[in-house]
């Protein structure tokens, strides 16, 4: 069957649809915060969260009882609550007659369990008759015409057939299903890890998968006629199309049946779907896969079991057959659906097996007429126990028993209903609690102007790590600090010295244009060793004037030969690498653009070495058997810059078609032709930044933070990475806004640029006067141990060097305080007397430690975003819980530079923000669960046990302490300090921040520095509110900063 | 002009958020497409209000133009490819016709 051109692109339009709502998955070398529920972004928090449960039933709020717990604890607001219990009663007039106030606040704060439980045949009659005491009614509640239609109702078009079959007949199809599926993408997707490597990948996934499913005995074995179903059609959109009108699916329901398909494995799903699309990833480029082969499998296999159950044991192998099994045998079908979803009564269980399994209809009905009565009693009956309990907490044990029927049904409808949306009540009341606890403490008068300029300048990232060293450095010396996101707005694509890869150095939603190489500064040694036996590929590259600059690495990656030094000479590839992974060699970035004359002899030189390999390859002739200018002559007429014979062709005596052959494999198969060349002369080009694009970053980072004069000597840039060991989440704590990977090489790429006398210069025209004797210095700051470590200081003028020693003490001293702050967070039950050197030293311990399965507590407990002048929450203790951005609004009249930090680091962390939200409510479903039993698979994930899908979020150890939330799982609080239209022309300029807002993915606060006055975004509207003093924090606010015992 | 022997196709104009970028390029290299070009950044009006298009430090959220030229006969199918998309996200697609003097850059 071929499919129609339109029809293919159709289904492939489809499942890009359908697969929106899964989040994508980043491989976890550089993991991605994201928030789980991203593709829902455009609906308000509540409806989002609720279609999350529909779709990864995951659960979007704690439990009550968690809840409960946290309130008993202060940290939540118990007048929040009443208030919204209040409103909440303005619209349930039922409630409110039957004393609604204290009868919803004891349900909330004194019952564990929902009042409202589920009741699928009984009604308010049986509720109110065991409420009063009445004797059952043993009438069968509803004819098996109702049954029937109740039963099609759970089985929709769009629901997979193998869904119903397994709650009809317990046959587990669904979930070999996913142990099949699972097995193919680890074999599949495998980055390394297994020793058997999948045969043809490189031919995509469906196809190397069909080409395996055909011939697989073991799949025959099972009875599945795989090869049946692939014969239909040579392409997976043909395949799909097959087996989506075999099953008899209507095509205006095949988008949700896809979108309930994929979600299934939204982890594997996820990752799919990002390495379908992600840029130069090699894996991706080598052996691509997309999801319309994810799921054209999925459904060859569902097909295929399907198939076979139907044939051995009688199911429905089709929608049809499905209607008609209801249709005819509905009481059979019903008792089935108890049995098998777990919902039957203990005490009929044995019974129901029996009769479903023998299926004789007259036995059946007799079982249903005795069931349904006795299913009726117990629902009412457990019903209206809740009730009495919840009556009785409340103090009036009568409440419910004196209703009569119509007000009991309106009454439970009510509670349902407020039941149903409490998640956000006690969210709010969690966030009220933050919110006047952070605001409480900010100060909105600025400081008196400096006099003289501060010692040193740092810009930290806003990551909330940063706010208590910048706190303690600010305590102790004459230090003034910035916050600025980790890439410093530089957008770097990085090949990193010893690296098969380009890692993207900024947040994910943009792509990086430069490219910049790191190179070892004493690189001779090293490079000789790997040159000298990989002779005849890389022995003119010596020659080359740039040849220091490049890694072998650099080269393949840059001009498409995947992977040189693993192919060409894997022993002394792999001692080069160890060398430089076992002592990292000094080394420098190369941030300038190459001059067309550098670019053309790297290309040149690059031929020269692959003729070399040719001549070897074709004619197995030596190197020291040609001459240079043979080379060149045969370079010039690959690149039809030369008529005539060539010397080579002379001297070797071939043939003039002989000749012309070589020369032609010269340019097909060695690609040394001209369109190929001009290719590498513009990967070359993307290596660098002009002079123009390197004044432009320097120049939108200082504005950005404010920083625009009084420049200190040291204007220290500080990038930051975490460090652990035996810890695949290790990346999760490295630089959100780095792309989850270290922030030191920005940081040295921007102090490059600003060292740099022609972008001062061109700085200076633009009024941004930066003094000679002001050096751009980077750092690295590891938050795991809280050290900060200077770096490039061989740059650092000699004018300089008599400071550092003044600025080393300082950040040790830094460093200390930190760690003795951070220790008790880490281990409770220190003595919060113990001095900081020691303190710093077992801080120091969690960095080498293997067996530390939480190193440090990374982004827990991240709750509030600061835009604004340091001034507000200078000499504040924010418990390292607010991300921190610089910015001066009297700098941006236009407020674009706003614009930017809100649709690039408050996007990215609210991400963070959103990802610690879930994992915290949610462990199991939107978290990775915990790290014990976790297994890295295909080096790119991790699942639980030996087969599971790849777990997405953050494992339990990072989010929850003792098995409760350590993370107050809340929106994050954004705060801008700005004239209020300034701030909010910015929010309505950038749709998708506007919508955040709007929608509640961001709470946001506008601080009136003009006005004094506070404007907070509540309800769908702006409004003003009182600034919150520090003394009701101190006095009536519980400590929202207290650890959990 | 006459002597220039042009040829009729077909330009689309795709109008989408850049988020959406590799999914309209990947559909229309599958539908044979054989080249395009994209233009970054777009200013404009339209239903959802004004668009600024300066630059800033999210690609995804900025409207990107992909412009195609195309034989007739692809117009159809991928238009129908696009509906799902369509169905659901905003953008809009402009189909003019156009004339070629090299047909071999865009069909075959």
């Amino acid at each position: 069957m071929t499919l129609p051109l339109g029809r293919g692109l159709k289904i492939r339009s489809m499942v890009h649809m359908a697969a929106e709502p899964i989040p994508n998955f980043w491989p976890m070398r550089t993991f991605i915060h994201h928030n789980p529920l991203h593709g829902l972004e455009d609906l308000p928090f509540p409806d989002a969260v609720e279609q999350g449960e529909a779709l990864f039933h995951g659960r979007g709020f704690l439990p009550r009882a968690d809840y409960q717990r946290l309130l008993a604890e202060g940290r939540l607001d118990r007048d929040t609550i009443e208030e919204r219990v209040a409103e909440a009663l303005a619209e349930r007039p039922a409630l409110q007659e039957i004393g609604g106030q204290d009868l919803l606040c004891t349900l909330l704060t004194e019952r564990r369990e929902p009042v409202v439980t589920k009741r699928t045949v009984a009604d308010v009659h049986d509720v109110a008759g065991a409420l009063q005491g009445r004797p059952p009614s043993d009438q069968a509640p509803m004819d098996v015409e109702t049954l029937a239609d109740r039963l099609r109702g759970c089985f929709p078009a769009e629901r997979p057939l193998y869904e119903a079959l397994d709650l009809l007949f317990d046959t587990r199809i669904g979930e070999t299903l996913d142990e099949l599926l699972i097995k193919t993408c680890l074999d599949f997707f495998d980055e390394g890890q297994s020793a058997w490597k999948m045969p043809g990948r490189e031919q995509g996934l469906f196809t190397a998968w069909s080409a395996l499913a055909r011939r697989n005995l073991r799949l025959f074995l099972r009875g599945l006629h795989i090869k049946r179903i692939l014969v239909q059609s040579e392409t997976p959109e043909g395949i799909i199309a097959y087996i989506l009108d075999e099953l008899g699916i209507p095509e205006d329901v095949w988008q949700d049946l896809i979108v309930r398909e994929l979600t299934h494995m939204h982890g594997w799903a996820g990752f799919i779907r990002w390495r379908s699309t992600a840029s130069r990833y090699y894996w991706s480029e080598e052996y691509p896969a997309d999801l319309v082969d994810f799921l054209a499998i999925r459904l060859v296999l569902a097909l295929a079991l399907i198939r076979e159950h139907a044939r051995r044991q009688k199911m429905p192998g089709n929608r049809a057959e499905l209607e008609a099994l209801i249709t005819e045998r509905p009481a059979e079908c019903y008792l089935r659906h108890e049995l098998f979803t777990g919902g039957v009564l203990p005490t009929h269980a044995e019974a129901v097996e029996d009769v479903v399994a023998r299926g004789r209809p007259a036995e059946v009905a007799a079982v249903l007429a005795r069931y349904l009565p006795a299913k009726r009693r117990a629902e009412g009956e457990r019903q209206a126990l809740a009730l009495d309990d919840l009556a009785q907490l409340a103090g009036a044990p009568s409440t419910f028993r004196e209703l009569d029927e119509e007000r009991l049904a309106t009454v439970l409808d009510e509670l349902a209903a407020f039941e149903k949306r409490e998640g956000m009540l006690w969210l709010e009341a969690m966030e009220a609690t933050y919110r006047r606890s952070m605001l409480g403490k900010l100060r909105l008068t600025p400081p008196e102007p400096r006099e003289k300029r501060p010692f040193a300048q740092m810009l930290f990232c806003i990551d909330v790590r940063s706010e208590r060293i910048r706190r303690q450095l600010e305590t102790i010396g004459d230090y003034q600090t910035y916050g600025i996101a980790g890439f410093f707005g530089v957008p770097v694509s990085l090949i990193a010295l010893g690296k098969g890869s380009e890692d993207h150095l900024c947040p994910v939603v943009v792509t990086p244009k430069n490219l910049v190489l790191e190179v070892a500064t004493g690189a001779e040694k090293i490079d000789t060793d790997l040159y000298s036996s990989a002779e005849h590929l890389l022995h003119d590259l010596k020659h080359s004037v740039l040849s220091p600059y490049f890694t072998v690495e650099a080269i393949g990656l840059l001009f498409g030969f995947d992977m040189i030094g693993k192919t060409v000479a894997p022993s002394a590839y792999n001692r080069w690498r160890h060398k430089i992974e076992s002592g990292k060699p000094s080394t420098r970035l190369m941030v300038d653009k190459l001059t067309r004359e550098q670019a053309d002899s790297v290309v040149r030189a690059l031929q020269r070495v692959i003729i070399v390999r040719a001549i070897h390859q074709e004619f197995g002739i030596e190197r020291e058997s040609i001459t240079d200018a043979m080379i060149r002559e045969l370079r010039e007429a690959a690149m039809e810059n030369h008529v005539g014979q060539t010397a080579f062709a002379r001297d070797f005596a071939l043939s003039e078609s002989a000749e012309s052959k070589f020369i032609r494999t010269l340019q097909d198969d060695y690609r040394i032709n001209r369109s190929y060349a001009q290719m590498q002369l513009e990967r070359l080009g993307r290596i660098g930044f002009s002079l123009d694009e390197q004044t432009y970053f320097v120049a939108q980072a200082l504005r950005s933070i404010g920083l625009t004069e009084q420049f200190s000597r040291f204007v220290i840039l500080t990038g930051h990475g975490s460090q652990s060991d035996n810890n695949p989440y290790e990346s999760a704590l490295d630089c959100g806004a780095c792309g989850g990977s270290h922030g030191l090489v920005s940081a040295r790429v921007l102090a490059h640029m600003g060292n740099k006398p022609e972008v001062r210069r061109r700085l200076r025209e633009q009024g941004i006067d930066i003094p000679d004797d002001a050096w751009f210095l980077p750092a690295f700051h590891n938050t795991t141990s809280d050290e900060i470590r200077l770096h490039d200081l061989d740059l650092l003028p000699a004018s300089h060097l008599v400071y550092l020693e003044r600025l080393r003490n300082g950040l040790r001293a830094a460093m200390r305080r930190t760690a003795a702050e951070r220790l008790q967070t880490l281990e409770p039950e220190t003595d919060p007397t113990l001095d900081a050197v020691k303190a710093a030293r077992r801080i120091q311990r969690n960095t080498v430690d293997w067996t530390q399965v939480r190193p440090e507590w990374g982004l827990a407990r991240n709750a509030g975003f600061i835009i604004g002048r340091r001034h507000l929450t200078e000499a504040t203790d924010l418990a390292g819980r607010t991300f921190l951005q610089s910015y001066d609004y009297r700098v941006d009249p236009k407020g674009r530079l706003l614009e930017s930090i809100l649709t690039g680091p408050l996007v990215v962390g609210q991400w963070i923000n959103m990802e610690h939200y879930f994992s915290a409510v949610d462990n199991e479903h939107y978290g990775s669960g915990s790290k014990a039993y976790h297994n890295v698979a295909c080096r790119l994930g991790v699942i639980t046990g030996n087969l599971s899908d790849l777990r997405t979020g953050l494992p339990s150890q990072t989010v929850l302490f003792d098995g409760l939330p350590y993370h107050d799982p809340i929106r994050l609080l954004t705060v801008i300090e700005a004239p209020f239209e300034h701030a909010r022309t910015a929010i309505d300029g950038v749709s998708k921040v506007k919508s955040l807002v709007a929608n509640g993915w961001v709470l946001c606060v506008i601080l009136d520095p003009e006005t004094g006055r506070l404007h907070r975004f509540v309800d769908g509207e702006w409004r003003e509110e009182a600034l919150p003093s520090a003394d009701i924090e101190a006095t009536d606010q519980p400590d929202a900063e207290e650890i959990p015992a | 002009m006459n002597n220039l022997n042009l040829k009729p196709l077909k330009k689309l104009e795709i109008i989408l958020e850049g988020e959406h970028q590799a999914f309209a390029t990947d559909l229309l290299d599958r539908a044979g497409v054989k080249g395009y070009t994209i233009i970054g950044n777009l200013s404009g009006k339209g239903s959802q209000g004004f668009h600024e298009g300066h630059l800033m430090f999210n690609e995804d959220e900025v409207l990107i133009m992909i412009i195609a030229a195309v034989p007739e006969e692809l117009v159809e199918p991928i238009l129908e490819g696009f509906t799902p998309f369509f169905n659901k996200h905003s953008g809009v697609v402009f189909i003019s016709d156009i004339q070629v003097s090299r047909l071999v850059k865009f069909k075959g």
